[in-house]
């Protein structure tokens, strides 16, 4: 009872059997805790699991458990991009795959597939986040006014003097942001103000390619092109599309 | 002998399962909870005008409790209380807090929850 051959047996929701290894099955704290509690020969059963979502769990656990034993010759990268392949699934599979992890208790599991949705969440508008997930607006009008009233501060992207830092300026960086006319907008790289720019004279141009000749010959050489388009109520949206040289 | 994986759910009173797109009915709160957390302070109100309910996911302590600094508890004077986890972040940034002793100024970067510090003239040396 310790061995690591020792095969666990799971039988999920839709009654398909899947016989694991015990070290894989583990990394499920719940499944952990079933088999050191219960009778170890019989058959744990996934209630809430589906066939193709628990095989898909196990393929995550099974190379996790491989790469960490040096069963796998995998680089920490090589690991990373395969995680980052796993969570490419449409957004149904994805969701099941969430209340699977939270069910078994697989943390890292958890972890990975909620900053997947976090990511797809970040920096968006609300409109944009009901648009992606399909959700349904029921706020009335003197609601929804009251609520971004309360939370004004995170909708007026650049307040006065708007500071948009961009930390890390590799070449070819694309960055969006939401602004009003009012504001200016002050790119700081490595601590560096590399440009700042009034929105009002953006705002006149469809696109610019402004190439800037810092004083210093270590910085980056930043060529910068904006677009920008209207998206109502005096906010517009920026893209700005780095090309930097160092 | 067979042991059922039902038995810890309804321990943790998990919800059913459901496909499809972020429906909070569906979602465990912890889940919606992990997701938010794994954004930003700013991207949690934005998050609130997307409809009531998660208005009130977002509002949420467990939320702003992991957007304070670890042992945020310590630098709060007693003397102090607030109604919820997120009326505490705000404080903190627009109230900055004198620290050891009148040394630093401590305040929270509102947007992304960072830690900000301003030295006073005592703590600096001039080599």
């Amino acid at each position: 009872m310790g061995s690591t051959s020792t095969k666990i047996k799971l039988r999920t929701s839709d009654q398909k059997v899947f016989e694991v290894e015990k070290a894989v099955a583990v990394q499920s704290q719940t499944i952990k805790y079933i088999y050191e509690n219960g009778c170890p020969d019989s058959v744990i059963h996934v209630h809430s699991v589906s066939g193709d979502i628990l095989s898909k769990i196990l393929d995550y656990c099974k190379k996790h458990v491989n790469s960490a034993a040096g069963k796998e010759d995998i680089s920490p990268e090589e690991l990373y991009e395969w995680d980052a392949n796993f969570v490419k699934v449409d957004q149904n599979t994805l969701f099941d795959l969430i209340l699977a992890a939270n069910c078994l208790k697989i943390e890292s599991l958890l972890d990975l597939t909620c900053q997947t949705v976090a990511n797809m969440i970040k920096g968006k508008r609300p409109e944009e986040i009901r648009t992606t997930f399909n959700i349904k607006n029921d706020y009335t009008i003197e609601a929804e006014e009251a609520v971004r009233r309360e939370n004004k501060w995170a909708f007026d992207m650049l307040g006065g003097v708007g500071t948009m830092v961009i930390e890390e300026l590799a070449d070819d960086t694309m960055s969006k942001c939401v602004t009003n006319t009012k504001s200016r907008v002050c790119v700081i790289a490595a601590n560096q103000i590399v440009m700042m720019r009034s929105i009002s004279k953006l705002a006149n141009k469809k696109s610019i390619d402004v190439y800037k000749q810092p004083q210093n010959p270590t910085t980056p050489r930043i060529k910068e092109s904006v677009k920008q388009r209207n998206v109502g109520t005096g906010f517009i949206e920026l893209f700005f599309h780095f090309k930097c040289k160092m | 002998m067979k042991i059922e994986v039902s038995e810890m759910e309804e321990r943790k009173g998990k919800g059913k399962i459901m496909c499809g797109t972020l429906d909070l009915s569906a979602h465990p709160l912890d889940c919606i909870t992990l997701i938010i957390s794994f954004t930003s302070p700013r991207d949690a109100c934005r998050l609130s005008l997307v409809s009531t309910a998660f208005n009130s996911a977002t509002e949420s302590d467990a939320v702003w409790e992991s957007f304070l600094p670890s042992q945020y508890q310590a630098l709060i004077p007693s003397s102090l209380s607030f109604s919820s986890k997120k009326q505490l972040y705000l404080s903190l940034c627009e109230n900055p807090l004198l620290i050891e002793a009148g040394r630093k100024s401590f305040w929270l970067e509102r947007g992304s929850g960072k830690k900000c510090y301003m030295l006073s003239p005592r703590d600096l040396t001039i080599i």
